[in-house]
């Protein structure tokens, strides 16, 4: 351990088992480890103040790839931990200058983070995420006129007509299907966050939902399997699941509680 | 506790393993726990990173990287 080095900070939990840990690496490389107080844990790992200090950290932040490797490597080790025991989860790019802030912070936190433990345990993260299916919008349940009669101009504005209204009939379809959906999936859980949903996505879909459910590991099938029935149900809307998480979106009861 | 959460191994690491960059970056930079003041980072600083970020995950290269990733 450098005199020189930062902690970085993935999770604190209330046990930590270092074999969970041992074939992953964190951020930096180095393997993650405990710092202990009475009750909690927090799982750090240290990081070189050159690459991980304050201004270094912000214009890393910028550079995607960076991030976007630094993600794996924090989620890799929370995922790790989240096998053995309950854990809250960490924002990114939580770093400290020793170990003793570290354990200033868990002493001083720790009736808040003991609740949002309490709180987790037991429970999952699941993702959802409700689009507008393409082929929703691509197949008018109109059907289509080849007539040629009207003339070139005529029949492609007819079709591009056609074409709008079936965009705004499967949005607005697929809306209500996703509101149905939520109000189901919320049901099951234990708690709900939303994300903004956003305008394209991955597969080039406007999102009308990106939410995280927290659910009962009782509930699992019940929960997964209204998942599948409700893709099976819906015919503008499209589902998709993510998970199981780490609880990243409910890392505090006040907020998991909040609509 | 460690009894109740040994049945979410299998899921966990089947999860793992499939998770999308998209869906880990809204966790990892909108979720997880904050405590302000005493991150290197402030937290100001990370809300404009995502900002950015979206910006940047919003151009057309970089959403079939992320659509793979």
């Amino acid at each position: 351990v450098s005199e020189d080095g930062l902690r970085w900070v993935y999770a604190v939990a209330r046990t930590f088992d270092e074999h969970a840990v041992k074939d992953v690496r964190g951020v930096a490389g180095a393997p993650a480890r405990a710092v202990e107080t009475a009750h909690l844990v927090a799982v750090v790992s240290d990081v070189d103040s050159a690459e991980f200090g304050s201004d270094q950290l912000r214009s890393n932040f910028e550079d995607l790839d960076w991030v976007a490797t630094v993600a794996r490597a924090h989620d890799e080790i929370v995922h790790a931990i989240a096998r053995n025991t309950a854990v809250i989860p960490f924002r990114l790019g939580t770093v400290y200058t020793d170990d003793e802030r570290v354990r200033e912070v868990l002493a001083e936190r720790a009736s808040e983070f003991n609740a949002a433990l309490d709180f987790v345990t037991g429970r999952i993260e699941w993702g959802v995420k409700i689009y507008v299916r393409p082929d929703a919008i691509a197949s008018p349940a109109g059907g289509r006129t080849e007539s040629t009669k009207d003339g070139a101009g005529t029949a492609y504005l007819m079709r591009r007509r056609a074409q709008l209204t079936a965009r705004e009939t499967a949005t607005q379809d697929a809306a209500r299907e996703a509101e149905a959906a939520h109000a189901h999936l919320t049901s099951i859980a234990a708690a709900v966050h939303t994300y903004p949903a956003r305008e394209w996505s991955p597969g080039a879909q406007a999102e009308i939902l990106n939410a995280a459910y927290l659910v009962d590991e009782s509930r699992t099938e019940e929960f997964r399997g209204a998942v599948a029935e409700l893709r099976d149900g819906c015919h503008a809307a499209g589902l998709d699941l993510t998970g199981p998480w780490p609880p990243y979106s409910f890392t505090a009861p006040a907020s998991a509680a909040a609509p | 506790m460690t009894s109740t959460v040994r049945s979410q191994t299998s899921h966990l690491a089947i999860g793992n393993q499939r998770v999308a960059l998209i869906d880990l970056l809204d966790r990892v930079l909108g979720g997880g726990v904050v405590i302000a003041g005493e991150i290197t980072l402030a937290i100001e600083d990370v809300d404009l990173v995502h900002v950015s970020l979206r910006a940047v995950i919003g151009s057309a290269g970089t959403l079939r990287r992320l659509a793979d990733g």
